[in-house]
């Protein structure tokens, strides 16, 4: 969507591709929520303005539906050899909502719970954006399942510039990171965070990820402790407001693991966290062995 | 399943409109009474419910009516959360210079009242409309949204750690 992004028509298309809370679309409602259940796709302006071309505008909704149906199609049938498609495919990160709507909509797509309240999908890139790997395409792929998530972990890694972690902020007062990689998938690198930041690999990273394509972090150590309300209230806010939304919760990362961190509005505007019992322990053995 | 789904959003909308009949009753006793804080509380509210509304634009307004409502007697607390709010609802409609002159009203007033955690959120809000403009085009809108600071805020601003986070291998070299 980004060459639509600042037109006065971004409204209406978001409306018509809006997943699973479209309105309604007459016949291809139905088949445009699978399509965009299925599929990512990129609609350029040149391409949407031939399908609106000499439509009235009272029908320009049914008219991108249409066309997104249509691209769609096309999608399914672009399908690349398996060794091309190890080597392409890439994980995209769904926070529980859209999960569920992912499931009823295109329950065929494989995925995978890497973390608590999230699930990974596989994209394998298209002529006009992503689709994701469906279960019947495992045998084709010739690869056990966590061998495609493991090859799509690293493509994701092998994508990620040496430039892409930005420190937000790294003073006496705290210590915060953020992801600047602009193709869409800042979130899935909660799965590599501790390889980006592996001087944090043990004490492990606290993230918000509350859209598809945006993720700050902070060391789960006393410098990054500051943080943690920037963390929650962007998470918070971010799940309620920004475009693909994925958790309003908080989530640590390390090579040992991942747990969820509850994150709930309380009376006074900041964010309530409800820290899980193997994080507390965590933290008592950080400090146990002088890491905290 | 289907119409299920639609009656349980049909009765979720019900019970949003009805909370928001309340606040605005809750907002014009506020507003009689002359209780500024407790006006601007209700219209933050107020704003929230819009947002899950999905009505946006008038979410926005009402934080921003929250916002210049709220006293100077009021704590930094109440008087940050409109402009955080206020700032999560301009990026969602696009107005993004506002968001982020919102999210430095945010940074400043955490900044004057030496609040660390609070500075945080801005860094973390900056961030997010950094992100959009990107790093390299940022220098243009963040002025842009500096000039729509009141000048008494202007100073307080971290002005130079939003235009310039330093990348990882930067810090490491230092």
């Amino acid at each position: 969507m980004t060459e639509s992004a600042g037109h006065p028509l971004l409204a209406l298309i978001e409306s018509a591709l809006a997943p699973l809370g479209a309105r309604p679309m007459g016949a291809t409602d139905e088949a445009l929520l699978v399509a965009y259940a299925e599929l990512e796709m990129e609609l350029v302006w040149t391409d949407l303005d031939a399908c609106l071309h000499g439509t009235d505008p009272a029908h320009w909704a049914d008219a991108v539906a249409e066309r997104v149906v249509h691209l769609a199609a096309e999608a399914r049938t672009d399908t690349a050899e398996p060794a091309d498609a190890l080597a392409t495919l890439l994980p995209v990160l769904w926070g529980e909502s859209s999960a569920r709507d992912l499931a009823r909509r295109a329950p065929d797509v494989l995925a995978f719970s890497q973390a608590p309240g999230l699930i990974t999908t596989l994209a394998a890139p298209t002529v006009n954006g992503r689709r994701f790997v469906q279960r019947a395409e495992l045998e084709s792929l010739g690869q056990p399942a966590p061998a495609l998530v493991a090859a799509a972990l690293g493509n994701l890694r092998a994508r990620t510039g040496e430039d892409a972690v930005q420190m937000l902020r790294g003073d006496e007062a705290g210590l915060s990171y953020g992801l600047a990689c602009d193709d869409g998938l800042d979130s899935s690198r909660l799965l590599i965070l501790p390889d980006l930041l592996p001087q944090f690999a043990e004490q492990g990273l606290v993230a918000a990820i509350p859209a598809r394509d945006f993720l700050v972090a902070a060391p789960f150590c006393r410098p990054g402790l500051a943080a943690l309300r920037g963390l929650a209230q962007v998470a918070h806010d971010g799940a309620r407001t920004m475009p693909q939304p994925v958790s309003g919760d908080l989530y640590w990362i390390s090579r040992s693991g991942t747990a969820r961190i509850g994150v709930s509005p309380a009376a006074d505007g900041r964010p309530h966290l409800d820290l899980p019992q193997s994080l507390a322990e965590h933290q008592a053995q950080l400090a146990a062995r002088g890491l905290w | 399943m289907r119409f299920g789904r639609e009656k349980n959003e049909q009765r979720r909308k019900k019970d949003l409109e009805g909370s928001l009949e309340a606040l605005r009753r809750e907002a014009a006793e506020a507003q009689e009474s002359g209780d500024a804080l407790a006006e601007a509380i209700a219209y933050n509210n107020i704003g929230t419910v819009q947002c899950d509304l999905k009505d946006f634009e008038a979410a926005l307004e009402s934080y921003l009516k929250s916002a210049a409502l709220v006293p100077e007697t009021a704590t930094l607390d109440e008087k940050i959360t409109p402009w955080g709010n206020a700032a999560a609802v301009a990026r969602r409609v696009d107005q993004w210079v506002e968001a982020t002159a919102y999210s430095l009203r945010v940074d400043a007033l955490a900044t004057m009242a030496g609040d660390a955690e609070q500075q945080e959120v801005a860094t973390m809000m900056m961030a997010l409309v950094r992100k959009q403009f990107g790093k390299k085009n940022f220098a243009e809108p963040l002025d842009a949204a500096m000039a729509m600071l009141p000048e008494e805020l202007r100073p307080h601003v971290r002005r130079d750690l939003h235009a310039d986070p330093t990348f990882r291998k930067d810090a490491e070299a230092k």
